[in-house]
């Protein structure tokens, strides 16, 4: 067998991240990583993303101690307070209200932002689940609902609507879980949380 | 070793040898900064995002934005089409193909449906895209309050603020002196609502293609650094006023002279020797199919 190269890894894993954040509320699969462990499709994700150039935080739980190890170690990224962070990543899927004060970027620079990536227990979603968000906005071609994003804490998808509350400023959501599948919400997404 | 010795040897062999450089050309820290771009500029539709615009081997303004944007998202098992105002076969765009297919080893391809990725220099073609497609505009001038305003500083506090009355009133004046909005290309659209981007030199023509499509558009300008995207599914309006509609190029009672097509946009050729003037379809891809129909 074959393997692929990291280049070639990474290359793959942000055609299908650029499909995704183009497409929000769809779920897209990462291609296979070379490094099958817990944090696989993670890692391979934010190899395509990270370099010393960019600086990131991990928050909440699930060992976020080792997997800022792993980060740094797999791609020399600089370790930041969640709120100085170009990319903060949400190890339990619960970001105990980081996601608010992640940064938004100004009106002149809206890209001056972060990328808030959730590691949620699946995106697997089954038939029937209840509906419980509505996505609309470019990308969506009228509206996408979702059921719940198991291991994603309730409170998440409000903070997101949030800090989103004031287009262009905002932070770009992207979920994956640890079987490489991936779904994006972007700061352009309008998020209603519904209630049944 | 020059860059045109190596895709001669590449050529002589048959086949590419891509070992002297990272696939894909650029370094892998280059293709992380560039993705990093694209996905601020997807998520915020029509906002340009400045990028670090790397030396590449051709010049600057032939290309390279859009060149750089393919280079970071090329696999190789994409279908690659280059184009350069419709045609698939003019200098700029078939020295691109040459460049990304030796670098990466992609096939090439002159069929809009068959191909999987596109670059395009100045037009969209004819035939719709569909959602597994992506197309890559090279960009001159990114900014399209440029005529309005020289200064880089003022258009990005009035892209900040959301104030683009001076194009609008750029747009009344002439009208006020012609009775008509005179621009041909480039013509200025509002996208998601938010923020007014330039739609690369496009005939108006390609306008509508944009709006609520199936394809991703990426832009990208070299010279001037910058990125910016209209994602699928998304409104971008051109401007226009209630009573002075915008509306695309007129062919009426034209058809193209060799395959006879009278719904595409038509390039007029004057005939050096007998003075007539003649109609082609400016999508040469598009033409061939027709014509070997």
């Amino acid at each position: 067998m074959r393997i692929p190269s990291a280049e070639m890894i990474s290359q793959r894993a942000f055609r299908r991240l650029l499909q995704a954040m183009s497409r929000p509320g769809r779920v897209y699969v990462l291609p296979p990583a070379a490094d099958n462990g817990r944090w696989g499709p993670l890692l391979a994700l934010l190899e395509s993303l990270l370099d010393h150039e960019v600086r990131f935080a991990v928050v909440g739980d699930g060992g976020p101690e080792s997997l800022q190890a792993a980060i740094w170690g797999r791609t020399r990224s600089r370790v930041a307070a969640p709120h100085e962070a170009d990319f903060l990543i949400v190890a339990g899927g619960d970001s105990g209200g980081e996601t608010l004060r992640a940064r938004r970027g100004t009106l002149q620079y809206p890209d001056a932002s972060a990328t808030v990536v959730y590691r949620v227990k699946s995106l697997l979603f089954a038939e029937g689940d209840e509906a419980r968000v509505s996505l609309r906005g470019p990308g969506i071609r009228e509206e996408i609902r979702l059921g719940e994003i198991r291991g994603l804490a309730p409170r998440e998808l409000g903070y997101l609507r949030e800090a989103n509350a004031e287009f262009p400023l905002g932070v770009d959501a992207v979920f994956i879980d640890d079987a490489g599948r991936i779904l994006c919400i972007p700061r352009s997404t309008e998020i209603r949380i519904m209630e049944n | 070793m020059t860059l045109s010795e190596w895709i001669n040897r590449n050529k002589r062999d048959g086949r590419a040898k891509r070992l002297d450089y990272n696939y894909a050309f650029l370094d892998e820290v280059s293709k992380r900064e560039i993705r990093r771009k694209i996905l601020k500029a997807v998520a915020i539709p029509g906002y340009q995002v400045p990028f670090g615009s790397r030396e590449l081997p051709v010049a600057r303004g032939w290309g390279t934005g859009g060149i750089q944007i393919t280079l970071s998202i090329v696999l190789p098992e994409d279908i690659l089409k280059v184009i350069d105002q419709g045609c698939d076969g003019s200098v700029n765009a078939v020295n691109i193909k040459r460049f990304v297919n030796v670098v990466t080893g992609v096939r090439i391809t002159t069929d809009t449906r068959e191909a999987t990725l596109i670059q395009t220099r100045h037009r969209i073609p004819e035939e719709p895209m569909t959602e597994r497609q992506i197309l890559v505009l090279q960009v001159p001038y990114p900014e399209a309050l440029r005529e309005v305003e020289p200064s880089e500083a003022v258009t990005r506090r009035m892209h900040a603020e959301a104030d683009y009355s001076r194009m609008w009133l750029f747009l009344y004046e002439d009208i006020v002196k012609f009775d008509e909005i005179t621009i041909g290309y480039r013509y200025p659209v509002t996208v998601n609502g938010r923020y007014i981007m330039d739609p690369s030199p496009i005939p108006r023509w390609d306008i509508p293609k944009l709006h609520m499509a199936d394809t991703l558009y990426l832009f990208g300008a070299g010279r001037e650094k910058r990125i910016y995207a209209v994602p699928p599914y998304t409104p971008v309006v051109p401007l226009e006023f209630e009573d002075y509609r915008f509306r695309v190029e007129d062919f009426k009672g034209r058809a193209c002279e060799r395959c006879g097509a009278t719904d595409t946009y038509l390039d007029e050729i004057i005939d050096d020797v007998s003075g007539r003037r003649l109609w082609f379809c400016s999508d040469t891809g598009y033409c061939d199919k027709r014509c070997s129909r």
